[in-house]
């Protein structure tokens, strides 16, 4: 139970009240000073009452992008007895957010519905709500945490419609009736295991399945013809003290799920790397559906005891064989600078056709004196040296406009 | 250089219902304020009634505004109405006459304030403005009439601290859609003012518990209490310090002088105890003081058998205080030569005349300090206090008392001698009876102390003589006091405190008889001491050396002058006045009842006492039987009708006007083809009682039971159900 100012307020008034009352001997004071400690006690005591025995609910979309305002119904339920009134819910859902209740007689059900930002990826869980209510004087609050009932909602990343890429090679209508399943080659991709034929090559016995079945096995492959584009991303961390909608990995995830969707709906395969941890392993997801690669964005986070982005993008060319276009998408952290990576993106350059980079921009302000603008006129420059097409993605621009204009030149200084 | 023009911080009010109820809420205690004689002038009186309203409508018009050129208006008229109260102000001469002009000023600014509320921030100013002119008003109050304008601003102030505790709409999320579902059984009439009723009623037992265990403590920092005139006075023409009580009838065939409905003949210079009649129960003045007291009016020393009179009856004029606004009453006719050794307790009295008084000064014993409208003032050796006025209806006037307070361990400790100069206050008539002596002398027999002495005359006078008004005159040539002590032992106040003071002086005590009023009956509302003409009395003044005259009341008692801790609280006064009402109120058999109710009760309380182990092992029982008697009726209740049940027997209760009665043997199943048969029915109908019943029957015999969503579309089907066989 918290007491507001309100309560403050009428004890220093029935206080002085009675003060002066006990100077001058009026009785009324008296009587107006013990109304005001009456409202005190009635607004202590009635706003327990009124948070007791609310059963709530809610209801929400299982699915939504990040940035969209999906209807949230929050269904609040009297007990048997007594009349629930003041009620404010504190709902952390999506978004924070008070909802008005008001009153709520025995029995009755009251739906509040208001729409909420999809503030954050991931998976938001039915989280209880903090039920409050100061009526009916205002002079103290009550607060009870209520469990709520319902579905979790999954928050993908936003997703900007792009239409052709210009950086990947269209695929014939034929070709891509064909890559609807992936087909057995000699790509990189592990499919499965299956027994010797003749003809295939000892380099692809599975001797551990050999040993175990008594039957020479080998690794089964996929043909590499669908790794047209693989994405490369930097999870490394994320800063969600700058207050903005949408955190740097939250741009770097919509612009990859919006790449790798764009790319999927022209027929290409598009697989997604995103930075490892310090063992070296680099976490690569392919031939995923459109829910898959969405799901694997929204629940992406920043990685712990991450490695350099320069360093994962230096060692992402012998995982990416057979792939015709690698996009790398990071943010403009301090250390994705050009020192850093353009030395690895000319590593890329030299081992896959095109490199296509794209900068997430961050407003950091000027640092020793250099502006961000400067800073990433400076790593454009470099970049393109090192053999990539740059777009940089500045905030508050579409990523379609960033991916339009014409790669940008390096300014010289 | 460029003015810029900021809107006020915070965002407009917008609620209607607040900016009424405050509004309201404001014109009603500017009302209690007007409503006081003499708070404010007449046309400041029906200007801010008129402007308030005004006001506050047109900060409502204007609440989005940035309302510079009425500030700056708002601020002329704010100084103008200051330089008024300055103007006003310099002419009063006590902090009491300034509150004319600081009720103006504070209308005023209520008034101009009221222009420019726009946001709820500024309305709760208007409240706590609201606030201090109800105090205002209550701290001028003389009635209980005050709480006609209390209650209703109480109300609106309950609506208020309501209203505004509703979140603004800035402070919540702004909702897509509010939908309520009503409850499947049907509310009582009741039900919507059901909770603000409770809260009332709460919050009114909270307020009586907070007000009757709230002490009135004494303290009154007030340097200057009020006093003022009434008019024109009744002058005293010849005024030489002599009483003049016009309100006294004229005197009977035999000389003696009775009571009349509005005069009481102790007010004279005689006090016969042949005088017989009835006073009114007019009220004859109100007092605020901390606490009650005897007020004293006059002293009488020589008793002749029949008459009480005073020995030495010139009067001296009273010096003005320094600051001229009172008169002090000198240090040895105030105390008594005793000088109160004992200690006193100092007790402001303010006087509110109702009916017209004798210029006699009523106040509680030693008065040290007059604040009174007239000069002239005398008193008399005794500390009577007679002015060259008659005390007229409306006239206020205060005084400054040391009452005493001492404690009787001190007082049994006095020398039992009479001074020199006291002797006057031992006289006898020549023909008192021994008898009475004798009776003195026998009730006191072992005791020394004149305390002992005194306490044991006045107990004996409680428990064997009765109060009463109905006695004849006595026959002529006995004495008044022999014949009340051993003939009748019924009589007025005036017999018994007659015999208490000739049977001390019979033992060589110091007496006299005091008149004057009794405390009167504290309103616990108004907290003034409200003193009726038939509260006019005469009680016992004694001396005891070193410690100066003791008031002792042998009929009904003198209030403590020191109030103990108990007494510091309204409790007693609330309990006294709601006796006092259902005395009045309930008829005499039924009181009879409730006595005897009350003595059985007492009686059962008396025997529980003595028999506590045996009622403490009953209650025991008896609350783990109610407990579990409580659960049982829970558990019986904890299975409520499912919802889907619910709503099937709201389906069956809607149909039931239309004929269309469900017969206990048929099957929900059954019903509903009896429904879809009827071809009359609405297709709306039939569809939505298909839904109920299948929801029904799912929720009763299936083993996957129906959604929350299935069920309040049901609950929604059967209402649909109700509204189109209702329309039709």
């Amino acid at each position: 139970m918290r007491l507001r100012k309100r309560a403050i307020g009428l004890l220093i008034g029935a206080g002085v009240l009675f003060f002066l009352g006990t100077n001058v001997q009026a009785g009324w004071l008296f009587v107006l000073a013990a109304m005001l400690l009456g409202a005190v006690i009635t607004g202590f005591v009635l706003p327990a009452r009124s948070t007791r025995g609310i059963d709530v609910t809610r209801r929400a979309p299982d699915r939504v992008h990040q940035g969209e305002e999906p209807l949230v119904d929050v269904i609040v339920r009297g007990g048997r007895r007594g009349t629930r009134r003041g009620l404010i819910l504190h709902d952390r859902f999506l978004e924070a957010a008070n909802l008005w209740v008001g009153t709520v007689r025995p029995g009755e059900r009251v739906e509040v519905t208001t729409r909420r930002v999809a503030r954050r990826r991931g998976t938001h869980a039915p989280t209880s709500v903090s039920v409050r209510s100061a009526a009916p004087f205002g002079v103290a609050e009550r607060r009870r945490r209520v469990e709520v009932g319902g579905e979790s909602t999954l928050v993908l990343p936003a997703v900007e419609p792009l239409g052709p890429l210009p950086f990947v090679q269209p695929v014939s209508t034929s070709e891509i009736a064909m890559h609807t399943a992936p087909r057995r080659g000699q790509g990189p991709e592990y499919l499965g295991v299956r027994e010797y034929r003749p003809g295939d090559s000892m380099r692809h016995v599975h001797w551990a399945s050999t040993a175990r079945t008594g039957v020479m096995m080998v690794r089964e492959l996929e043909q590499e013809q669908t790794r047209k584009l693989a994405i490369v991303i930097d999870a490394s961390r994320d800063d969600e003290a700058a207050g903005e909608a949408f955190t740097p990995l939250d741009r770097v995830c919509s612009a990859a799920a919006s790449i790798a969707l764009a790319a999927l709906a022209q027929g290409h395969g598009a697989r997604l790397v995103t930075g490892s941890s310090d063992d070296g392993e680099l976490d690569v997801l392919a031939r995923a559906s459109d829910d898959e690669l969405l799901e694997h964005l929204a629940l992406l986070r920043p990685v712990a005891r991450a490695r350099p982005f320069a360093a994962v993008v230096a060692d992402v060319a012998p995982a990416l064989r057979g792939t015709e276009t690698v996009v790398l998408v990071f943010p403009t952290w301090p250390d994705n600078d050009a020192e850093h990576l353009a030395p690895a993106v000319q590593a890329v350059a030299e081992s896959i056709g095109t490199v296509v980079a794209i900068p997430v921009m961050l407003d950091r302000g000027a640092a020793r004196g250099v502006s961000s603008e400067e800073r990433l006129a400076g790593l454009v420059q470099r970049l393109r040296a090192a053999g990539a097409s740059v777009h940089a993605w500045r905030l508050g621009a579409s990523l379609s406009a960033a991916l339009g204009e014409a790669p940008l030149e390096a300014v010289s200084r | 250089m460029k003015l810029e023009i900021r809107a006020s911080a915070g965002r407009p009010e917008d609620s209607i219902a607040i900016r009424v109820v405050v509004a309201v809420a404001v014109t009603i205690a500017i009302g209690a304020v007007v409503a006081q004689p003499d708070a404010v002038p007449a046309p400041v009186a029906v200007a801010s009634l008129l402007l308030a309203p005004l006001g506050y409508w047109f900060s409502y018009r204007r609440r989005h505004a940035s309302n510079l050129l009425l500030k700056v208006a708002l601020s002329v008229a704010l100084l103008a109405a200051l330089g008024q109260f300055l103007g006003d102000v310099r002419s009063v001469t006590s902090v009491d006459q300034a509150r004319i002009p600081l009720a103006s000023l504070f209308l005023w600014v209520q008034v101009l304030h009221a222009f420019d509320v726009p946001r709820r921030r500024d309305l709760a100013f208007s409240m706590v403005s609201s606030l201090i002119l109800i105090a205002e008003a209550g701290s001028l109050s003389l009635t209980t009439s005050f709480a006609l304008f209390l209650l209703p601003w109480a109300g609106f102030a309950g609506a208020w601290l309501s209203l505004s505790a509703k979140p603004r709409a800035d402070q919540v999320a702004a909702p897509v859609a509010i939908r309520r579902v009503a409850p499947d059984r049907r509310s009582p009439r009741t039900a919507p003012i059901r909770p603000a009723a409770a809260t009332a009623g709460l919050a009114l037992l909270a307020t009586s518990l907070v007000f009757v265990s709230m002490p009135r403590l004494p303290g009154s920092f007030v340097r200057t209490p009020p006093f003022s005139l009434a008019g024109n006075p009744s002058a005293v023409s010849g005024f030489d310090g002599t009483v003049s009580n016009p309100g006294l009838p004229a005197e009977a065939g035999d000389g003696v002088v009775d009571f009349s409905s509005g005069g009481y003949p102790g007010f004279s210079d005689v006090v016969d105890l042949q005088a017989r009649g009835r006073l009114s129960d007019d009220l004859a003045f109100r007092v605020r003081a901390q606490q009650a007291a005897l007020w004293r009016a006059q002293v009488f020393d020589r008793f002749d058998g029949a008459l009480w009179t005073v020995t030495h009856d010139e009067t001296t004029s009273l010096t003005p205080d320094g600051d001229g606004l009172s008169v002090v009453v000198p240090s040895d006719i105030a105390l008594g030569n005793g000088a109160l050794g004992g200690g006193s307790s100092r007790v402001v009295q303010t006087f509110y005349i109702e009916v017209p008084q004798p210029n006699v000064l009523f106040a509680a014993a030693s008065a040290r300090q007059v604040f009174f409208p007239s000069a002239g003032l005398r008193v008399d050796a005794a500390g009577s206090i007679r002015s060259p006025i008659l005390l007229d209806r409306g006239l206020v006037y205060s005084v400054v008392s040391e009452v005493p307070a001492t404690p009787a361990p001190l007082l049994r400790l006095a020398r039992a001698q009479v001074p020199r100069g006291l002797t006057p206050y031992l006289q006898l008539p020549d023909d008192l009876p021994s008898r009475v002596g004798d009776l003195a002398a026998e009730i006191t027999r072992g005791r020394a102390a004149w305390y002992d002495r005194v306490i044991a005359v006045q107990r004996w006078l409680r428990a064997n003589t009765r109060y009463d008004l109905g006695v004849p005159r006595d026959p002529e040539g006995v004495d008044a006091v022999d014949h009340f002590l051993f003939e009748t032992r019924r009589g007025y106040c005036e017999q018994i405190a007659s015999s208490m003071a000739v049977m001390l002086r019979t033992l060589g005590i110091p007496t006299r008889l005091v008149t004057g009023y009794g405390p009167g009956q504290r309103n616990p509302l108004t907290g003034y001491f409200e003193v009726k003409q038939s509260d006019a009395h005469a009680w016992v003044e004694v001396f005891y050396p070193g410690i100066g005259w003791v008031p002792y009341d042998p009929t009904f008692g003198v209030p403590e002058a020191a109030p103990s801790a108990a007494g510091r609280f309204m409790a007693g006064p609330v309990f006294a006045a709601i006796g006092r009402f259902m005395r009045d109120v309930v008829p005499a058999p039924l009181k009879a009842a409730a006595g005897e109710a009350g003595r059985v009760v007492g009686a059962t309380g008396a025997l529980a006492l003595r028999t506590w182990p045996v009622v403490m092992l009953v209650l025991m029982v008896a609350g783990v039987a109610l407990t579990l008697a409580r659960r049982s009726r829970r558990r019986s209740h904890a299975d409520p009708i499912a919802p889907g049940e619910a709503a099937f027997l709201a389906l069956v209760d809607a149909l039931g006007p239309t004929g269309h009665v469900r017969a206990p043997q048929s099957t929900p199943s059954e019903f509903l083809d009896e429904l879809a048969g009827d071809a009359g029915l609405d297709a709306d109908v039939v569809e939505a009682a298909d839904l109920v019943v299948r929801t029904f029957e799912r929720e009763r015999f299936a083993p996957v039971k129906p959604s929350e969503g299935e069920i309040d579309r049901a609950r929604d089907a059967s209402g649909r159900v109700r509204h189109l066989v209702g329309r039709r």
